[in-house]
């Protein structure tokens, strides 16, 4: 047989695939089921955001950015105000209060993030029952995010200026609870999964990439650092009261599957340490600058740019915003890691095997609200 | 003429209650994983929700059929029916309870038919029940999905079967039959041979897994890689066959590892008597029987080379070298061989 005979199978992963984690779409070519060739088709979740924005006013943009990685709504909140608050100059003037709640909603939707990702990576694994125990501790968060803002997804609650609404004493409650008993619960994860031989055997030295091949790509988040990079931006360039915070950053040199897999975990520890402190350390106050108490006010920001940043659990999400000085947006650019991450795929899986690709994928934290925008 | 009376009445009462077991098992699947995972599981219907496989079935007789307009027709609508027959026909050959010897002498066996040579009946038609699945891949007119889940299913089996028949050998070996009810009889006044075979009893233990295509070997319908393989194009009471045969193989497979390693149904203690043999055989099959769903709520999945190296790279060896041994303790007559 000549090799003009060899033919590649050609096989449409998704959209509509259990483990394309929404609408991602993969064209693999195939031989066996060794990947020769992907390419990642993005864009059936478009919904035009960066368009919207320019036909909406500030404020009224801030829920369409709960809708970009709606596992981590608190967190593009949070992006977002930075980005206009830069615009408008008045980063440095937002209540200690509101820096404080921010980074507590922040570290919780992370760990809510961060669960419901160990819960979905490993049902592609094929472990089905971490999924169970993770939406156990993702309840709690959800109720506690309920209790302070009304909605159990897409919160609306990190706004422009400061936060919506000041915290209830039951959150604290609920908070404190959660801080004791969730290192007990982490604990049985860690033992369903991490030592677990099947599961290192199919995510070791799968889905390789150098820490060098991770920056080139324009990787950030946990899928850099777990290739070795200590890159956080809430370390490096700290925002909102993260600078007064004490924490680490986990990173693991190996940048396979199970790197990114211990960095996550370990960031969940941390995020409770870093919640720890900002139960002793919150101080009392207002939560909002009274400019922005009034949402129907326009904010006008002068004519300028600027880039607003978060680490968001899937990675680094950033907002440039070109200001005319109107009520509107010129331009908003929307960094989001997931879009990035999906164009990165095919480096990482070619000449692996068919069960890897969902492996990596999973590894990826893709999420596709954020990435088709 | 009363061995085919006989035979048909065995027949009919058999094909009955493995459909209830099977019925049963996946009320028990969904009870013990809801169980192991903090939920509540089936609920609404019926006491604890052991109506619901009734009603399950029911929708699937109900549901639309719906078939590629591509596939090849013959070949699709066989290929349910060969799994479910196989799986059936093995199930024949396993006794169900011990023989009795009735009033007039004449022993009568709680199998459809006492073979001489049911393991090798059982081997036949486990490898006959592949071609469901090879049958079902191929015919689902060139859809990619099944045509990959039947390539995997078609790998596995061979490899796997060869480990499977290569450990069930040794106990053949040391008790000279391949009927179960001289293996089990063998077994009765001394050790059972997982005792003597410790090797061969896992080897045996880790193929049933991968042959019954069970977590973590279930890579044919690896549901979150390939949707579920090659039943993926199947639909209505069709799809609901693969399932049912899988159970089937589930029980069948647990009941040989227990005939042949683990003294049929002989206890530790309170032997003799069919009371006693018939309720120390079923404990020991509903173990296996709920390990397959223990194992299922623990563990993920292995990748399929992964599963390739396991059986060719160390099963295999292993399984050659203890049946060597087994010739050689059997040669030299060691104590207790």
């Amino acid at each position: 047989m000549s090799s003009s005979d060899i033919r590649t199978l050609e096989l449409n992963m998704g959209p509509q695939h259990p483990s394309t984690h929404g609408v991602l779409r993969l064209v693999l070519q195939l031989n066996g089921e060794i990947i020769e060739n992907t390419s990642p088709r993005v864009g059936y979740l478009h919904r035009g955001f960066e368009k919207m924005a320019e036909n909406m006013s500030y404020q009224q943009f801030t829920p369409v950015t709960d809708r970009l990685s709606y596992v981590a709504s608190m967190n593009n909140n949070l992006a977002y105000a930075i980005a206009v608050e830069k615009l408008l100059g008045v980063e440095d003037q937002i209540p200690e209060r509101a820096q404080y709640i921010r980074v507590m909603v922040a570290e919780l939707n992370r760990i809510a993030s961060h669960l419901l990702w160990v819960a979905t990576h490993a049902l592609d694994i094929g472990a089905m029952t971490p999924y169970f125990y993770c939406f156990r501790e993702r309840e709690m968060i959800v109720d506690m995010f309920e209790e302070i803002c009304g909605a159990r997804l897409l919160y609306n609650y990190v706004r422009i200026g400061g936060v919506a609404k000041d915290i209830t004493p039951r959150f604290m409650d609920l908070l404190k609870e959660f801080v004791k008993i969730f290192p007990d619960r982490h604990k049985e994860y860690n033992t369903l999964l991490t030592k677990n031989r099947i599961w290192l055997k199919r995510t070791k030295d799968v889905g390789v990439i150098s820490a060098e091949d991770a920056i080139n790509w324009g990787i950030s988040g946990p899928a850099l650092r777990g290739s070795g990079m200590e890159w956080d931006l809430r370390k490096k360039r700290p925002y909102a009261a993260y600078s007064e915070l004490d924490f680490d950053v986990p990173n693991y040199p190996e940048g396979d599957v199970y790197a990114r897999y211990l960095v996550r975990m370990d960031e969940m520890l941390q995020s409770i340490r870093i919640l720890e402190q900002c139960i002793q350390k919150i101080p009392d106050g207002p939560v909002m600058m009274d400019d922005f108490k009034k949402i129907t006010k326009p904010i006008k920001p002068p004519a300028g740019e600027s880039y607003g940043y978060a680490e968001n659990p899937t990675g680094e999400l950033g907002f440039f915003i070109v200001s005319e000085g109107k009520n509107k947006p010129y331009r908003m650019k929307i960094r989001a890691p997931s879009f990035v991450h999906a164009y990165a795929l095919p480096f990482m899986i070619k000449g692996s095997l068919l069960a890897d690709v969902v492996a990596v994928i999973g590894s990826l934290d893709l999420v596709f609200g954020e990435s088709d925008r | 003429m009363s061995i085919v009376i006989w035979g048909l009445i065995k027949f009919i009462v058999v094909l009955l209650l493995i459909s209830l077991y099977v019925l049963f098992m996946t009320w028990f699947d969904r009870k013990v994983l809801a169980r192991m995972q903090n939920r509540v599981g089936p609920k609404l219907i019926g006491f604890h929700g052991l109506w619901q496989p009734l009603a399950d079935g029911v929708k699937s007789i109900w549901k639309e059929d719906v078939m590629p307009g591509k596939a090849y027709k013959f070949m699709f609508w066989l290929a349910p029916v060969i799994t479910i027959t196989t799986a059936f026909a093995i199930s024949f050959v396993i006794p169900f309870a011990p023989p009795v010897k009735t009033a007039s002498g004449v022993v009568f066996h709680f199998s459809v038919v006492n073979l001489n040579v049911a393991i090798l009946f059982v081997f036949a038609f486990l490898g006959l029940s592949s071609y469901g699945v090879l049958y079902a891949g191929i015919s689902s007119g060139g859809s990619k999905y099944p045509f990959l889940g039947a390539q995997r299913e078609g790998a596995q089996m061979i490899s796997y079967e060869i480990v499977l028949a290569l450990s069930l050998l040794n106990p053949i070996l040391m008790s000279q039959s391949l009927n179960f009810e001289t293996i089990v009889a063998a077994q009765t006044h001394h050790l059972w041979y997982a005792f003597y075979q410790p090797v061969a009893f896992v080897t045996y233990l880790i193929a049933m897994f991968a042959v019954a295509g069970k977590v973590p070997f279930d890579m044919p319908e690896a549901e979150s890689e390939i949707c579920c393989g090659y039943f993926v194009e199947y639909s209505g009471l069709k799809m609901g066959l693969y399932p049912f045969a899988q159970y089937v193989v589930v029980l069948v497979l647990s009941a040989i590892m227990v005939l042949m390693f683990l003294g049929g149904w002989n206890g530790p203690f309170w032997d003799g008597g069919f009371v006693a043999g018939f309720i120390w055989y079923w404990i020991k099959v509903a173990f296996f029987i709920f390990l397959f769903t223990w194992i299922w709520g623990t563990l993920p999945r292995y990748r399929y080379d992964q599963l390739m190296d396991i059986g060719w790279k160390i099963l295999l060896p292993i399984t050659v070298l203890n049946i060597f041994w087994t010739g050689f303790a059997l040669t030299i007559g060691l104590p207790f061989f």
